[in-house]
Parts: C-alpha cells; sequence; structure tokens
C-alpha cells in the first residue's frame, strides 16, 4: 500500500499541499510588496535626478554670469560687480533675477507640492526644505598647518562685490543634501 | 584512398581529443567544467556591461574598453560554436544521428548559441539600430540554460517521489539531494552577497553616488527581494532538519539561529526605513546593509572554527579579559591621580584617563594625550612594556584556540577515515562524505590521501585503540595479527634500548625474575640493540 503512495506521488511529479501553496502567496505577497516600496524608492530617485539635473542648470547660469559680472556687460545686471566704492549689490537681488529666467522660474518642487524651488538650507528637520535647491558660502580657513573650506547658507544680504566660493546643494526626499557642485561666483 | 586514410583517422582522433577534453561531461578531470564557468562568467559579465552602458557616467569615459570587451565575448562565443559543431560527431546526443553536425545545429543550445553571435556579423552587412544590437546581446544570458537545464533535469531525478517542501529543502540548504543545482544556487547567493555589499561600498563615495544613484536603488531593491526570498525559503524548509522538525517552535528555533539572525538582518533596514521613515530619520541604518557579508559565513567554514574555538576556550578568555580590564582601570586610576593635578582638563577624570589608559597599554599611543609629571612618565614606562604582554594574552588565547579546533576537526576526520576503512574499502557515499568534510575543513587532496593512508595503517593494525593489543582484530584478520605483533617487537626494542641492554639483561637474568620464555625473548630483544635503536629510530638513545 505504501509502495502504491509512493509510486502514485512519483506519477504526479512534485506534491504540493496547501501549505505549500499558502508559503507560495505569502512569497509572491513579499516580493510584490518588495516592488511596491521599490517602485517608490526609484520614483523617489527619479525625482532627485530631475531636481539635480535643475540644479546643474543653476550652476551652469551661475557660471556663466561669473565670467561676465565684472564687465559692463553683466548680464543680469543685480549680479554685477559694482565699481569700487559704489553700494555692493546683494546675493537676494541676484538670485531673485536668476530665478526670474523663464527656464529657472519654471523649476517646480518634485518632491513637496507646495514646496519651493529653492530653499535656504538642507535639514531633516524641516519638510519645507524637502526637494529644493539651496547655495551655500564658501570660507577658506587655515589651522594647524592645514587649509579647508568650510560653507554656511548664504545670507540674503551677502556682499557679491567680490569673487564667492558658492556650493549648489539640492536636499533631497528626507531633506537630506546632495552635493551638484561648487562654483567660483 | 591509402593516404586519406589515415589523415581522416587522424582528424577523428584530433576531434575525439578536443570533445573529450573540453566538453565531455562524463569524463572526470578535464576542462569541461572550466569551460563551462568560463563561459558563465563571460556571460554574466556581459549582462553585467550591458547594464552598465546605459550610465552615460560609466559608459562615456569607456566606451572603448566596453567595445575590446564585446568584440573579446564575441570572438570566446564564436569559437565555442564552432568547437562545438566540429566536435558534434563526437557527442552522444548527436553521434547516431546521419548528419551529426546538422543535429547540432537543429537543437535548441545550439540554436541560443548562434542568437548570440549572429546579430553582430549581420551588423557588417546590414544597418541595424544600435539600441536593439544592445538588446540582442542580453540573448546571451539564454546560454546559462546549457548548464541550468541539465542541473534541473539533476535536480528532479534526486529529488524524484518528494514533496515540495523537500525540494525547497535541497535548492536552499546542502544535501545529497542538492546536486548541481544547489550549488549554482549558493553561487548565485554568494554573487548577490558581494555585488550588494560593493554597491554598499561604492554608494559611499559620493562621486559614484552622485551618478548612480537610480542604480543603488534598483540594486538594493533587487538585492532585498532576494535575499528576503531567500529567508523565507529557508524559514519554510528548516523543518526538514531533524533540529527544527516541529512546524511552530522549529521555525521559531530557526529564526533565532544566528545565520537566520544574519539573514534577517540582511533586509531588515529597507523595511525599517520604508515603513518607519516617518517617524524617525533612519537612514544611518543603511550602513547596516554591511551585515549582508556575514552571510557569506554560511558558506565558508572558517567563521564557524573560530567560533567553536572561542566558545571552547571562553572561560580562559573571560579571564584573561577580566585581568586585562582590572589592569585598563587601576591603569587609568594611578594616571588620573599622577597627570590630574598638572593637566586638568586632560587628565578631569578616572573615565577620561580610561581612553589614555587603553591607548597606552595597546600600543597605539596617537599622542594626544601624554604625561607630563615625572611619576607619570615613570608610570608610562611600566604600562607600555607590561601592556604589550598583556594585550598579547586574548589574541594568543584565539590563535591558540583556533589552530587547536582545527587539529581536533582533522583528529575527527583520520577517526572517520579509520571508521570508513573498517571494512577494507570506501563506498560511494563515505567518499562524498570524506570530500564534503575535507572540503568543510579546508584540507587538501592531498593531506586525505596522508590522512587516509595513516587511517589504513592504524587499522590495518586494529584500529585506533590506546595500547597495542586489538584482540579482535587480530582474531578476524592475520594480517592485523602480524602488523600488532611487528608493533610489540619493536616497542620490546625499544625498552631494551632506554633500559640499557646490559642492564635489562641482568635484570632478566636474576633468579626467579622472567620465566624461560621471557629469558630467550629478553636474550634475543638485548642481542640486537643496533638493529632495535635503528628501528625505534632514536640512535640518541642508544645505551653508553
Amino acid at each position: 500500500m505504501a509502495n502504491e503512495a509512493v509510486a502514485s506521488q512519483r506519477a504526479r511529479g512534485i506534491a504540493i499541499r496547501s501549505w505549500d501553496v499558502a508559503f507560495l502567496v505569502l512569497a509572491v505577497a513579499t516580493l510584490a510588496g518588495i516592488a511596491a516600496l521599490g517602485v517608490g524608492s526609484y520614483r523617489a530617485a527619479h525625482d532627485l535626478e530631475q531636481l539635480k539635473r535643475n540644479a546643474e542648470h543653476v550652476v551652469a547660469r551661475l557660471e556663466a554670469i561669473a565670467a561676465t559680472r565684472g564687465t559692463a556687460a553683466a548680464d543680469p545686471a543685480a549680479c554685477a560687480r559694482h565699481a569700487p566704492g559704489a553700494t555692493p549689490a546683494g546675493w537676494s537681488a541676484c538670485l531673485s533675477a536668476i530665478r526670474s529666467e523663464p527656464d529657472i522660474a519654471a523649476f517646480a518642487n518634485g518632491f513637496v507640492a507646495g514646496n519651493q524651488a529653492f530653499g535656504k538650507a538642507c535639514s531633516t528637520e524641516d519638510p519645507a526644505a524637502r526637494g529644493t535647491i539651496v547655495f551655500e558660502k564658501g570660507t577658506e580657513w587655515f589651522s594647524a598647518g592645514t587649509t579647508g573650506t568650510s560653507f554656511a547658507p548664504v545670507a540674503d544680504e551677502e556682499a557679491i562685490d567680490r569673487e564667492l566660493v558658492l556650493r549648489v546643494r539640492v536636499c533631497g526626499r528626507w531633506g537630506e543634501p546632495v552635493t551638484v557642485r561648487e562654483v567660483r561666483f | 584512398m591509402d593516404a586519406a586514410g589515415p589523415r581522416t583517422g587522424r582528424m577523428a582522433s584530433l576531434r575525439r581529443a578536443t570533445f573529450s577534453l573540453l566538453f565531455d561531461p562524463a569524463r572526470p578531470g578535464n576542462l569541461h567544467r572550466f569551460v563551462e564557468n568560463g563561459v558563465a562568467a563571460v556571460i554574466i559579465l556581459n549582462v553585467a556591461a550591458i547594464a552598465l552602458e546605459q550610465v552615460p557616467a560609466i559608459h562615456q569615459p569607456y566606451a572603448a574598453w566596453f567595445h575590446v570587451f564585446d568584440i573579446a565575448s564575441l570572438v570566446l562565443f564564436t569559437v565555442e560554436y564552432l568547437l562545438r559543431l566540429y566536435v558534434a560527431p563526437e557527442d552522444p546526443a548527436f553521434a547516431r544521428a546521419r548528419f551529426p553536425r546538422l543535429g547540432y545545429l537543429a537543437s535548441p543550445y545550439a540554436m541560443i548559441d548562434l542568437l548570440a553571435i549572429l546579430p553582430f556579423y549581420l551588423a557588417a552587412f546590414v544597418e541595424l539600430d544600435l539600441r536593439l544590437l544592445r538588446a540582442l546581446r542580453l540573448l546571451r544570458l539564454f546560454k546559462l540554460l546549457r548548464m541550468l537545464v541539465p542541473a534541473y533535469a539533476e535536480f528532479r531525478e534526486l529529488n524524484r517521489g518528494r514533496s515540495f517542501r523537500q525540494h525547497v529543502h535541497a535548492l536552499v540548504w546542502p544535501s545529497e539531494h542538492g546536486g548541481r543545482l544547489h550549488q549554482y544556487f549558493d553561487t548565485f547567493i554568494v554573487a548577490c552577497v558581494l555585488v550588494s555589499v560593493l554597491g554598499v561600498v561604492l554608494e559611499s563615495v559620493e562621486g559614484i553616488h552622485y551618478h548612480l544613484n537610480v542604480e543603488f536603488v534598483v540594486l538594493d531593491t533587487l538585492s532585498v527581494a532576494i535575499f528576503t526570498l531567500e529567508y523565507l525559503l529557508r524559514i519554510y524548509s528548516c523543518v526538514e532538519d531533524e533540529r527544527y522538525r516541529r512546524a511552530v517552535a522549529g521555525r521559531l528555533r530557526f529564526a533565532r539561529s544566528g545565520g537566520a539572525m544574519i539573514d534577517l538582518a540582511a533586509v531588515l533596514p529597507f523595511f525599517l526605513e520604508a515603513f518607519l521613515h516617518h517617524l524617525f530619520d533612519l537612514r544611518f541604518l543603511r550602513i547596516f546593509r554591511m551585515m549582508r557579508l556575514l552571510k557569506l559565513t554560511r558558506f565558508n567554514n572558517a567563521t564557524a572554527v573560530v567560533m567553536q574555538g572561542i566558545r571552547r576556550e571562553w572561560p580562559v578568555l573571560t579571564a584573561s579579559l577580566f585581568v586585562l580590564l582590572l589592569v585598563i582601570v587601576m591603569t587609568a586610576s594611578l594616571g588620573y591621580l599622577f597627570e590630574h593635578a598638572s593637566q586638568p582638563e586632560k587628565f578631569e577624570n578616572i573615565p577620561q584617563a580610561i581612553y589614555w589608559a587603553v591607548v597606552t597599554l595597546a600600543s597605539v599611543g596617537y599622542g594626544d594625550l601624554t604625561p607630563v609629571t615625572p611619576l607619570g612618565r615613570m608610570f608610562t614606562v611600566v604600562v607600555s612594556i607590561t601592556g604589550i604582554a598583556l594585550v598579547a594574552i586574548p589574541s594568543g588565547i584565539l590563535s591558540a584556540a583556533f589552530i587547536d579546533q582545527l587539529r581536533i576537526e582533522r583528529e575527527t576526520l583520520l577517526e572517520e577515515l579509520t571508521k570508513a576503512l573498517a571494512d577494507g574499502k570506501i563506498d560511494a557515499a563515505e567518499e562524498a562524505f570524506i570530500a564534503a568534510e575535507a572540503k568543510r575543513l579546508h584540507v587538501t587532496q592531498d593531506e586525505v590521501n596522508r590522512l587516509l593512508e595513516r587511517a589504513r595503517r592504524e587499522g590495518k593494525a586494529g584500529g585506533q585503540g590506546n595500547g597495542p593489543l586489538h584482540l579482535d582484530a587480530a582474531a578476524r584478520d592475520p594480517e592485523a595479527a602480524l602488523e600488532q605483533f611487528r608493533q610489540l617487537v619493536s616497542m620490546m626494542r625499544q625498552v631494551a634500548i632506554a633500559a640499557g641492554p646490559g642492564r635489562l639483561a641482568s635484570a632478566i637474568a636474576r633468579e626467579g625474575a622472567a620465566t624461560a620464555l621471557e629469558r630467550e625473548v629478553g636474550r634475543l630483544v638485548c642481542s640486537t640493540r643496533e638493529d632495535g635503536a635503528r628501528a625505534a629510530g632514536e640512535p640518541g638513545q642508544s645505551p653508553s
């Protein structure tokens, strides 16, 4: 009798029981869940890529402005270096002028619909910072025989009558900073 | 005709030799496995290259190298295809066909092989879209079927009549039912671990992460999917193991085991971050993806040997660590006592001084905290010298434990060999077991042969008993009796040499000290001291 059962099982191939089916359902459901989470992460990564492309565009624009802003042909004029003795231009006015350019004005925050495209600083604590492009000013330091550059958010009233070292960053899905590039402005 | 005959014969012989050397799976010791694994490795590298070519930041600077690799792969696959076509008449699968080579060309594997190379030759004559060409290169992946299909057929055969769960168990756990498919499964998991860990390492490089952010996300999701499925398969099938027999309690017991915990830790950061990100910033958990590296311990016995060694030496190890702890605290206290007054900001309290004590005892000496008082400096000299010995004790215990564990395991292997040889021969199951044990213990074939010879010798003498007498073996086998007799004679000679033949002869000759037979044997043993010394191999102990 036992031999018959074995022979019958052999003839059928793999014997699948109800617990096996339950396991297979669980495994497929788990994989589907991971796939759904993966799609979410992929979309966020894709949005971050778009944000980085926008920031790279801004960097390219800053580099183009930097090449002419010491001359009379500075464009936009708000970013021009003023002659010695004149009132220095402020970063806020320059940034506003850049942001008003049509291609940059069209930037939208890909992470949070209501958020601005540009921000002050990245912060994991501040939801408003997510998905923004931020600018930081570099200050060189010298200590105990070593040199370095420390960065801090550019103040609105920061004078731009001299060369600035700017670091352009984007704030990711959770507000974490991602450095795009440093530019001499 | 006469001239063509030998030439045809030579050609057939060359063809046979080529098939036998490169493609015959039935011939042990040939290059078949090497060719199979080599081609599989090139296929996998091709798929990786296709994936990397989609990333402009990687493809653009190295486009020429990618092209060279593609051409080299194409040449390799073409040579393989032509060689298989050439040796088809020798292949048992096609040898009986009227036209063996046509039979080969019409076979599914040959068609896949042709599809893997043909588009590139066609591109030389016909204008083909570059993207289509790249997509067609993915067809090379199907070449792996040449390995997977026979492995699956073997797996089905080994698991005929077994349940689905037993199939799963055979696939994911080492057993006699796993066959080559289990080996491929292990290799796949190891490859996934290595690629995943490499991804985690490269992700920490800002420049690389910047360009490959999306690719890292895809890689991590795929890794988690594979490792989660593997974890589920192991949890589900572990009840086939005697140790985890019960459905719920057995699985819970398995889930608490070291290997299962590592498997869980390999995927947990992904799920925690996905489900709890709105409550906490859990990005720091990503670094724990490096735990995946620990999954490799399942496929390498070295860690298990170290852990067994540590378990065995645990009391000694804890004792030495306790002594070390005492010395650290005492050193820190004295350092605080000597230096606090002079450097209150550096030796502010004993906990701060513990850092200095550890750095000094371990002979690291960063130099950020240094004693300035004469007493403190004198004390540092003493601490530095004693520290070398104290810190070395636990490491010495650990290395000795590792070596001891290896020795114990090899002695166990020797016992197994002796047992296997008890009936005078080693059957296929015993041979497989010995091979598996030798692999587990990293014992080379030469060493196995040496142990086998020793086991054979000891087995001939009646086994690994504590004394020279194995009467059962002697009664069973005259050869074993002879071997024991030789050993006894050798031992008697060693006794004579150690005692001094003259002194032993005098002792035997004393009235009532020995029987007539013993006196006769004693006379023979004492008279052959030179031979005895040579036999014992201890010429330095010859009496003088």
